[in-house]
């Protein structure tokens, strides 16, 4: 009688602490896929500002240097992000990618600031077009980030919740890192002005 | 708000409610199956059962004891779930894009090409997908549904649908629309629908009962007293009623269990769509907006089917009650941002949206920004209904009749002149008419280097591109004389911000819509669109009105000319509309009051010349073109001081000047209308109103636009 309680209660146990670990996986796998959002839609952006760049050459001739900086921070990006989406849980990666976006970020604004100055450019249709595509991935990719962020919050929660921390320090489920900003300047977004009037 | 907490709140409260619904049914069950037991020797039932007093003396055994109530119990426990899952097979098997389909949503594919407002959906709802990280679901348009209004459809998150109205694009801005949308992505998320299903089921699993009581009452029915119809036996009577009335109250109870789950998920899917967005003002905008049941019903039978499942109040006016699937928006709001409605809408303006929903909605229509819809009302059509207060009841609302700027007499009364293009119309020209930057001198401009023929042909392939993207319906109608009227008119409304109601009784009075609800689904359809060249849709309409009679046309043009005239400002644009369509429809040019010669041209010389200087002023004004340039282009010395005139001019004075160039001879004319050519092509473009200006100009002075693609001379260009 005894011992069939104590080997009834050390399987309930067991199953309890497996229950406990794979909720914690699943957690990790939420976020994880968060991160893969935002990688699409950082790519997105990527694919993005070359057609844009080209398509505004023709008229900013006198602002080569901001087409120059724009596409200088984008390929600095892709390769941050390439690393980055390789292992989204290093502190060291993840910051490289945050620094590298910000100053894209910083660029583009800029870009699209001369182009406001610019009315040719707005009357363009096809200006019109990339414009709304880059505002929709914008918020897509903030969008994507907060899902990413909402999804660390819910796994480091759960990560630090008795008893929960105790399975996570056994299985060594590291702290995860938000996507965040870092320089302050870096967090106004980019502006992108849809009127048309 | 603290959207985690009311999630959580939300939440546990839709648990302890779905317990409660189970709870209910059973004890429905219980409560069936203890009357039995308790009424059954009294009605001498068929089976074997130990009477209370032998139960009570402990007689029996136990199995004797618990055979029947655990039978009955059980049966019935039984009964209701299987009437509960054949109601929920047969709602959960039409699928989603059926269901979705059969609400007459057209699908917004993801490769086929979109209109403007049809691809900032698609992208909203991607948007929305990523935020809350599920799939993105359908998309389906209502597109015979100008009221607005949304829904989440779909069992699944891998199987769902949102269906948005025709209104909902054009009445909602980019925000608005994302929180709304974030509002039915939340549904979704949350597994509402679900729940819904599940709980239509189960209810229809009580009624079950209801039914079988009725079934076993009916032969009731029959004028014979009970005792003596030999076909009633007694014991089914009596267990008919149990059923009918337990099931009765099961039901109701049922349905208000099932009303208050379904407003406690309305409320999770607000704090969800708050957690998505981070936006909790345009959630409370967009929710305002629907304050009014008109700017929401829904028309069409397919969707009033669907009614449940809409955040929008379909059909009625949405009173709280026990039974409402929704809470009151203003709770929502509330809840949302505490506090808001209140600071932003006092009781008295709000009174007043929900008085006039009809002006309202239309105002919408033509508003993005978050609060202007709401001066709009306030300016055109409460005023208009503050005047009319005044008029009927006694005089006593004096601060209202005060800024009550619209008199039904118009026609008569001095007309002012606001030299804009209402801005949905004619983006590029949102500088007041007369305050544009003249200094924007870009000389090396694209239009310049093109041929006119090569811009007039393609202003009109813009209007014919305009055309064939319209419904077929729709584009048929302008070469049907039965409904080129209503076609045009449409379109001419739909180009205003907000229909004021003397517009809407005016129309109403000239008979030419059956209902305002046609009105509106024209209009709507036409808002959502940018309208190129008027007038050269209004020539593509001119051959339908052929069959008209002189009346009719004449009729026709007076209703227009009222409605342009409605506000007391006659605008360039609507100048050139009924211009237009008054030389087209065969009348001569005039418009309908005697306009005198403008005070600053008096000799006769001077007239012309002076003449040539208000449409050039015109016209130089659209294409910022500088007004010290101007005499070289003419060549002629201005009669009056250009600047000071362009304070003064009036849109009388352009149909004086009209007329006054009419006078001349041919070939005078040609070479001016080239001078006006040249103007307007100075600045980058040569636009869609400038091309209606000139357009309107030559029909008046019996000229083609398109044969006068001729360059002007040389020394021109080299003049500015």
């Amino acid at each position: 009688m005894n011992s069939s309680v104590i080997i009834v209660l050390t399987i309930a146990i067991i199953l309890f602490w497996i229950s406990l670990y794979n909720r914690l996986v699943k957690m990790r796998n939420y976020y994880e896929n968060a991160f893969s959002q935002i990688d699409v839609q950082l790519k997105r952006r990527y694919d993005l500002i070359p057609n844009l760049v080209e398509t505004a050459k023709g008229y900013l001739e006198h602002e080569k240097s901001t087409l120059e900086a724009v596409i200088k921070a984008r390929s600095a990006a892709v390769s941050a992000c390439g690393a980055a989406a390789k292992d989204p849980s290093s502190t060291h990666e993840m910051t490289k990618l945050t620094e590298a976006e910000g100053f894209l970020q910083q660029s583009l604004g800029k870009l699209l600031a001369v182009m406001e100055a610019y009315p040719d450019l707005k009357g363009d249709q096809h200006i019109l077009d990339v414009m709304e595509e880059l505002r929709t991935t914008e918020n897509k990719i903030s969008f994507a980030r907060q899902a990413f962020n909402d999804a660390v919050m819910r796994f480091n929660v759960l990560r630090e919740t008795f008893p929960i921390n105790l399975v996570a320090v056994l299985f060594r489920f590291r702290q995860a890192i938000y996507f965040e900003l870092s320089n302050p300047s870096e967090r106004e977004a980019v502006k992108v002005s849809f009127k048309r009037d | 708000m603290n959207f985690f907490r009311a999630q959580e709140q939300a939440r546990s409260l839709s648990v302890q409610l779905i317990v409660l619904f189970i709870g209910a049914v059973f004890f429905l069950a219980f409560a069936t199956t203890s009357l039995v037991i308790f009424l059954g020797p009294y009605l001498r039932l068929p089976i074997d059962m130990p009477s209370m007093t032998e139960i009570l003396r402990g007689d029996v055994s136990m199995s004797m004891k618990w055979k029947w109530p655990s039978l009955i119990f059980f049966s019935l426990t039984l009964l209701i779930s299987l009437a509960s899952a054949i109601k929920y097979w047969a709602l959960s098997v039409a699928g989603t894009q059926g269901i979705a389909e059969g609400m007459g949503g057209r699908l917004i594919s993801f490769d086929q090409e979109l209109l403007p407002p049809e691809k900032v959906l698609r992208n909203i709802v991607e948007e929305m997908a990523i935020s809350a990280s599920i799939p993105v679901p359908l998309i389906f348009i209502l597109d015979e549904e100008p009221g607005i209004n949304s829904a989440a459809i779909g069992l699944s998150i891998d199987d769902s649908a949102i269906v948005v109205t025709l209104g909902f694009l054009k009445g909602y801005s980019r925000s608005e629309a994302q929180a709304v949308i974030a509002h039915e992505v939340s549904h979704i998320l949350n597994g509402d629908m679900r729940l819904n299903l599940n709980m239509v089921a189960i209810l229809h699993g009580i009624l079950f009962f209801t039914h079988t009581g009725k079934k076993l009452l009916k032969p009731m029915r029959s004028n014979l007293p009970i005792r003596k119809n030999p076909f009633v036996p007694l014991p089914l009577v009596v267990i008919g009623i149990i059923l009918f009335t337990l099931g009765s109250v099961g039901h109701f109870l049922g349905r208000l269990i099932k009303a208050s789950i379904s407003r406690q998920r309305e409320f999770l899917a607000d704090a969800t769509a708050v957690q998505l967005t981070r936006n909790p003002l345009a959630l409370s905008t967009a929710l305002t907006k629907l304050l009014t049941w008109e700017t929401t019903k829904l028309l069409t039978r397919s969707s009033i089917d669907f009614s449940h499942s809409f955040i929008g109040a379909a059909q009625t006016v949405p009173t709280f009650s026990w039974l409402a699937s929704h809470p009151s928006l203003k709770l929502r709001i509330e809840a949302i941002n505490p506090g808001w409605l209140k600071r932003n809408f006092p009781p008295k303006i709000l009174k007043t949206i929900m008085r006039e929903p009809l002006t309202t909605m239309l105002a919408i229509w033509g508003h993005d920004d978050r609060l202007s819809f709401l001066t709009t009302t306030l300016s055109s059509g409460s005023s208009a209904l503050a005047h009319q207060d005044t008029q009927n009841s006694t005089y006593n609302a004096s601060n209202m009749a005060e800024e009550a700027p619209i008199t039904p007499q118009t026609p008569h009364g001095h007309l002012l002149v606001t030299q804009t293009f209402p801005k949905t119309l004619r983006p590029e020209n949102a500088h007041s008419f007369f305050e544009g930057d003249q200094e924007s001198g870009k000389k090396d401009s694209l239009a310049q280097n093109r041929s006119i023929s090569r811009l007039i042909a393609e202003t009109s392939h813009r209007a014919q591109n305009f055309l064939t993207a319209l419904p077929p319906d729709l584009y048929s109608k302008f070469y049907e004389s039965q409904e080129v009227e209503r076609v045009l008119l449409a379109l001419i409304m739909s180009i205003y911000p907000g229909v004021n109601r003397l517009n809407q009784k005016t129309i109403n009075d000239a008979g030419i819509f059956q209902n305002t609800d046609e009105f509106l689904v024209m209009c709507a359809k036409f808002s959502c669109l940018e309208i190129p060249s008027l007038t050269h849709i209004i020539s593509l309409a001119l051959p339908a009105f052929r069959q008209f009679t002189h009346t009719k046309k004449y009729s026709f043009l007076r209703l227009i000319y009222q409605i342009f005239t409605s506000d007391r400002h006659l605008e360039l644009f609507e100048w050139t509309c009924y211009i237009y369509l008054r030389k087209g429809l065969g009348f001569p040019l005039s418009l309908d009051y005697e306009s005198p010669p403008p005070t600053f041209l008096s000799e006769h010389r001077e007239k012309i010349a002076g003449s040539m200087y208000i449409i050039a002023l015109f016209l130089a004004t659209l294409s910022t073109y500088p007004l010290d340039s101007l005499p070289l282009v003419l060549d002629l010395k201005p009669p009056f001081d250009l600047n000071q005139i362009k304070k003064e001019i009036k849109m009388e004075d352009l149909t004086y000047a009209t007329l006054q160039i009419g006078k001349l001879p041919k070939k005078s004319i040609t070479k001016f209308l080239n001078h006006c050519l040249f103007i307007s092509r100075f600045n980058e473009e040569f636009s869609d109103n400038e091309y209606d200006i000139l357009n309107a100009l030559c029909v008046s002075w019996g000229f083609n636009l398109r044969q006068l693609g001729e360059d002007p001379p040389l020394d021109l260009k080299t003049a500015a």
